[in-house]
């Protein structure tokens, strides 16, 4: 109605309307000039008369003028659209282009349950847009279609002029549409329907409406996209047909159906090891608004695990809960091959054929299918999110890369290799020692792990490979020594991080006799942990306080925090050095006095007198350690500190004392403290790369350096961390880490569905497949009838090859069902001739946005009010109305004219008529034609 | 044109001929006694010698034996006299309204000339029944006097006066029927031709006056057709007589409220002269007068010679 309202608010068309509605008038005074004289002599009566019948007469003459002078205004406003738009009363429009884009996620699978078996969100949009289809036939413009899907932006399904034939079209084709399972945002192809409107059909009589048939879920707006499509001044109208059920009224945000659903599945680490337990995850989201219970059954390899399976009983509403389970993983029908190198010794690198040794090493691997599936008895929500797939690589033990960049003709054997192959323990790892330039010779996809030790500069080609790994999901540790090389090392850190943090020029320098005395004197730990909570540390922390035995003298110290810090978790780290320093120490030490200072802010705050009992006694204890002790005594006081609870109470959960928001301020004063005196330059960092991880040790795995390093000094003690007092931590140290590597990231198993690339299969000439079985999700009803029926389905799959980069070919495999989620496990030759059986999987799950059914608020789609800001007004190209709600006007000739000119609803030639008619009856009424003639004068005289 | 006029100014138009034959069979009597000066036909407040028997008196001192009724005496031994009914001329008074509101006309003629020639005409018929007939004119006051007489000549000093005045001003009813009242000293019957126009307490006041007079009164209401039926269509400004303002309007629109306005009135009027005694008929000038005033005296006769007569 904006061009409406801007015509009334023209001076001059306000003027023609005055000149309108007064014609009615003039008519009237023109008609009471014209009049006969009587001379009359019962006048009495008639004034009598015209006294008592006054009202009634003014009444209905005014309601008589008020009656045609609406008419006259709204003949004016029929014919005004003529008379303006200066057209000819033909078909608005040469040609009405409706495009539409139909979203097929999972959540339009939803069903109303309002008893029976209702249509699902996807049917009833498959309803609407027949419907729309449906009214633009008897249109008498012509209407074009276009459908496209939201999964599939680029490809239009339908693009033809509604007739009778194309709409017998379009009714088959909307019937064998089916709903992806996977997450899909509208935002794409809506972007492309959008371009393609402005492209192909750029004529200004071209009527363009973009219809988005969705269920409106407050996930698909949450970050706001569709806000910025939508704008008026691309001449496009908008209507978003809101599918979702129960169907929208006049709620601004109905209420959504609750979902309970598995919304990750993951394990402790990406490889498990034959016959070892491995600790699996699954969180379950309850996007309800009340509590449910539920059951998560696991399933291995299509077979219930029971003893894995386990009840839940509270699931709190609106919050999700993490569900953690034992199982045993076993290989199944995997070769048993022992992949080590023949003797295994470190330092030996035999004259052996690394592809064939990796082709080995993988065929060791199997794949295990491990699948939870939320028995929800409620039958409320999506089926299809309460299945979720994973595939588990199983090992006999984990492949691990160890470049010693040491091993060399003639090297000593007390190398790093010989104390970090010490510490691994035979039983769960796999090491293969190489020198660096067998690094890119090397099959990387057949390790776990990458361990670089003591590495200097890699060449570039082995740069790139490694870099590739860590990128797919490898892992990549470093330990230093003095063949590491700072440049080399920031460049890599610069190069996507395949480094995780950048390091000064030169490592720290070695101790003099008398510094080694001191540090040996000095009783506190030397090394911190920043992060006790970090599983990495968790086994070196029940051994913290006998750190101060440890012979730590030289490192790698690292520069430019502000460029990693976001980025870079330190999982150990060095003593502060500054306490070393009397003055620097002193200065700390009167900083904690000074904040915690009793008779000063905030401390002497009203607020704060039922806590300061309990803090007052904590703060006697600081103070007395400062006195007396040690820089550790007094962390280990200042901790304790942070953990005072008000008297009386011992729950944890309950917090502490300084929850207060008076003493926000001091606890962050506190532990900013706590840092400067406990943490000097990092020990053990990591980072995430890709899907990957890398980790760094800025000291040398062994005792001592090589001779002839990068540093160029004697050979001295780095530490004494492998062959000291406390050398029994250090395989915990080395394990622990390697074990963080191998945990994989949240969302590492939530992106596998896609078909096998070349990562997989790439190294192979001409693979061929052997077996291939599928698990296909079963939800609900589905799920009880494929009980009955084989769980697991043999399919056919088949190799597809694409030209990779390098001149390599690249393999996919493919299955006909690739699009319906479920899980995969596949295995293969690499060559027909090969004897070796390759094994892998595939899971595809269903997307985690998919499960919140929450609708999106009128407010939070209608983009008009930001558009107007910058548009100026004008709010009749969008519309939200619930799906099939289409209005014939809509379909065809009226497309956007409607909202533009109400003078093109028949409720208006309706209004006219009624009208009409009205005034015609207050006309002959007022006339008294129906008093006047035919009736007597009065009863009674004669 | 020159004879129309002298036919207009010729007062012996309003003895209309198809009138006066209409209604020369029939006879006007007075329904109550009235007191003349001659022996007629009307009944007297005397007893007098008619063939009309009254009542036995018993005979006093002086009566004239020749009145004494034997018959009773040789049955009673007392002495009673026979009474009779004296018959006496009537004095008729035709008292027209000859005021502005009168000369209104939508047919042939107007309410004045309609009112001149049923007075005229009922002055011809008393006047061959040996009645005597007066006349009064009046408008805001009394224009014209004759008294009654029964010359048949006086019948053109009648019609005379009824032609010589011209419709002027507003109507007095009450000074003129109080003026009428006194001007007649023995009662008689007084015809009023009026359209009433006027105030209806003044109106009722006088008729009351000449009922306590012991007059006969009839009351000959006028009114035109358009004054009845209010047959206008159109925007028309009715210019008001009588002093009475204009008024530009829709007449259609307001036709019922008139209607109902008139129909109080008339019914006002009519209860009115009911209640008084008086004697009521309306007339409507479109409708042919003999057939009008044969009505009315048929009427009359009737009622007459059902009910007892008043006294007054």
């Amino acid at each position: 109605m904006g061009g409406l309202l801007g015509l009334f608010l023209n001076p001059w068309a306000l003027a023609a309307a005055g000149l309108l509605a007064s014609i009615p008038v003039i008519i009237h005074l023109i008609n009471r000039m014209r009049y006969r004289r009587v001379r009359w002599a019962a006048m009495e009566f008639l004034l009598a008369a015209q006294k008592r019948m006054k009202r009634k007469m003014v009444l209905e003459q005014m309601l008589l003028l008020a009656s045609r002078v609406l008419l006259v205004l709204l003949f004016g406003f029929l014919l005004s659209r003529w008379l303006i738009s200066g057209t000819p009363p033909t078909p608005p429009e040469d040609w009405v282009l409706h495009e539409v884009v139909l979203d097929d996620s999972v959540s339009m699978s939803d069903t109303s349950r309002d008893g029976g078996a209702g249509a699902d969100c996807f049917a009833l949009a498959k309803d609407g847009i027949k419907t729309l289809a449906e009214g633009a036939q008897s249109s008498k413009t012509p209407v074009r279609l276009r459908l496209r899907e939201a999964s599939d932006p680029a490809k239009v399904l339908f693009d033809e002029q509604i007739a009778e034939d194309s709409l017998a079209t379009l009714t088959g084709l909307l019937e064998g549409l089916r709903m992806r399972p996977y997450q899909v945002s509208p935002a794409e192809a809506v972007e492309k329907g959008k371009a393609d409107l402005s492209a192909q059909f750029p004529e200004q009589r071209t009527k363009k409406h973009l219809h988005l048939f969705s269920d409106v879920r407050k996930a698909d707006w949450a970050d706001g996209p569709i806000r910025g499509w939508m704008n008026p001044a691309e001449g496009i109208a908008w209507t978003i047909h809101d599918c979702a059920l129960p169907a929208r009224g006049e709620e601004t945000r109905p209420v959504a159906h609750g979902n309970l659903a598995v919304v990750a599945l993951g394990s402790e680490s990406k490889l498990a090891l034959d016959g070892q337990p491995i600790e699996c995850w699954a969180r379950i989201a309850n996007h309800g608004r009340q509590a449910r219970s539920a059951f998560l059954a696991v399933e291995l390899n299509g077979k219930r695990d029971t003893s894995a399976s386990r009840q839940v009983e509270t699931l709190p509403p609106g919050q999700s809960v993490e569900v953690r389970f034992r199982i045993i993983p076993t290989r199944g029908d995997a070769e048993r091959t022992e992949t080590s190198a023949p003797d295994g010794t470190p330092g030996q690198p035999g004259a052996r054929d690394p592809l064939r040794e990796g082709l080995a090493r993988r065929a060791a691997a199997s794949s295990m299918a491990v699948r939870v599936i939320l028995e929800d008895d409620s039958g409320e929500g999506l089926a299809a999110d309460n299945i979720r797939d994973m595939v588990l690589e199983v090992r006999p033990r984990v492949p691990v890369l160890v470049v010693d960049g040491t091993i060399q003709p003639g090297a000593v054997t007390s190398s790093d290799s010989l104390y970090f192959g010490a510490a691994l323990n035979p039983q769960l790892f796999d090491p293969l020692f190489v020198e660096t330039a067998d690094l890119e010779k090397q099959d990387l996809g057949s390790f776990a792990l990458v361990v670089l030790l003591n590495v200097g500069e890699l060449q570039p080609g082995a740069v790139a490979k490694l870099s590739e790994y860590a990128q797919g999901g490898g892992g990549v540790a470093w330990f230093a020594g003095d063949r590491t090389d700072p440049a080399f090392c920031n460049r890599a850190f610069e190069q996507g991080g395949l480094f995780p943090l950048l390091l000064a020029g030169q490592p720290s320098p070695a101790l003099s006799e008398k510094e080694r005395e001191d540090l040996k004197r000095d009783e506190s730990p030397k090394v911190v942990f920043p992060d006790p909570a970090s599983p990495v540390v968790a086994g070196l922390l029940p051994f913290r306080p006998v750190f101060r035995h440890l012979r730590m003298e030289r490192h790698w110290p690292a520069i430019e925090p502000s460029r990693w810090g976001d980025q870079v978790e330190t999982l150990l780290a060095l003593p502060s050095r500054g306490w070393q320093v009397a003055g620097q120490r002193e200065a700390m030490k009167r900083e904690i006095l000074e904040v915690l200072s009793l008779d000063k802010s905030p401390f002497t705050s009203p607020a704060l007198a039922p806590v300061l009992p309990a803090l007052e006694a904590e703060i006697g204890k600081v103070r007395s350690r400062i006195a007396t002790q040690g820089q550790f005594e007094i962390v280990t006081a200042l901790e304790e500190l942070l953990k005072a609870q008000p008297q009386g109470q011992a729950n944890p959960v309950a917090g502490t004392v300084w929850d207060r928001p008076e003493l926000r301020d001091v606890q962050t004063r506190l532990r900013g403290l706590i840092r400067k005196i406990q943490q000097g330059d990092p020990l053990l960092v990591a980072r995430e790369v890709g899907k990957g991880k890398v980790l760094a040790f800025l000291s040398s795995a062994g005792p001592a350096s090589s001779r002839g390093g990068v540093t160029g000094d004697s050979p001295g003690v780095w530490n004494e961390w492998a062959n000291g007092f406390l050398s029994a931590t250090f395989p915990i140290l080395v394990q622990d880490s390697l074990f963080y590597l191998l945990r994989q990231q949240s969302d590492a198993r939530d992106k596998v569905f896609a078909p096998v690339q070349g990562n997989d299969l790439g190294a192979f000439a001409n693979p061929v497949v052997s077996e291939s079985l599928y698990y296909p999700q079963r939800a609900g009803p589905q799920a009880q009838a494929a009980q009955a029926a084989a769980t697991v389905a043999k399919v056919p799959a088949r190799l597809v090859s694409t030209a990779g980069g390098n001149g390599t070919a690249s393999w996919a495999l493919q299955i006909d069902p690739q699009e319906h989620p479920g899980l995969l496990t596949f295995a293969f030759r690499p060559d027909p001739a090969s004897s070796l059986v390759l094994r892998g999987g595939s899971a595809f799950n269903v997307g985690v946005r998919e499960s919140d059914l929450e609708r999106a608020d009128v407010s939070e789609v209608d983009p008009r009010e930001a558009q107007e800001e910058k548009a100026g007004p004008g709010r009749d190209w969008f519309r939200m109305v619930p799906v099939g709600r289409v209005e014939a006007g809509e379909t065809g000739d009226g497309a956007l004219k409607r909202a533009l000119d109400a003078s093109e609803t028949p409720w208006l030639i309706l209004a006219l008529l009624v009208l009409l008619a009205i005034e015609q009856f207050l006309a002959w009424r007022c006339s008294h034609l129906h008093q006047a003639q035919g009736q007597p004068a009065m009863k009674g005289v004669a | 044109m020159a004879e129309r006029d002298k036919d207009n100014k010729n007062p012996r138009r309003f003895l209309d001929p198809a009138v006066l034959a209409g209604i020369g069979r029939l006879e006007l009597r007075a329904h109550q006694a009235v007191e003349g000066f001659l022996a007629g036909m009307h009944p007297s407040p005397f007893f007098g010698h008619s063939v009309e028997f009254v009542q036995h008196r018993e005979y006093t001192t002086g009566d004239d034996i020749r009145h004494l009724d034997w018959k009773v005496w040789s049955k009673t031994d007392r002495f009673y006299i026979k009474q009779f009914e004296a018959e006496t001329n009537l004095r008729c008074t035709l008292v027209v309204d000859v005021s502005e509101s009168m000369g209104y006309g939508s047919g042939p003629m107007t309410k004045r000339e309609y009112a001149a020639t049923a007075a005229a005409s009922a002055a011809w018929l008393l006047l061959r029944q040996q009645d005597a007939v007066g006349l009064v004119t009046f408008d805001s006051a009394i224009r014209t006097i004759l008294p009654p007489r029964s010359q048949t000549r006086h019948l053109d000093a009648i019609v005379s006066g009824l032609a010589n005045d011209k419709p002027r001003e507003k109507t007095d009813i009450l000074a003129i029927l109080k003026q009428v009242a006194q001007n007649l000293p023995t009662r008689g019957l007084v015809a009023i031709f009026s359209d009433l126009l006027v105030d209806r307490e003044a109106l009722i006041k006088g008729v009351q006056m000449l009922r306590q007079r012991k007059h006969e009164v009839v009351v000959f209401h006028l009114m035109d057709k358009d004054e009845v039926d209010f047959p206008f269509l159109g925007p028309t400004r009715f210019e008001g007589m009588e002093a009475l303002p204009d008024l530009l309007c829709d007449p259609a629109a307001l036709r019922e409220g008139y209607l109902r306005e008139l129909e109080g009135f008339l019914q006002e009027v009519r209860r009115g002269a009911t209640r008084l005694g008086a004697d009521y008929q309306f007339l409507r000038t479109d409708e042919p007068l003999d057939a009008v005033l044969t009505r009315f005296l048929h009427e009359r006769e009737a009622v007459r010679r059902a009910g007892p007569i008043s006294q007054g």
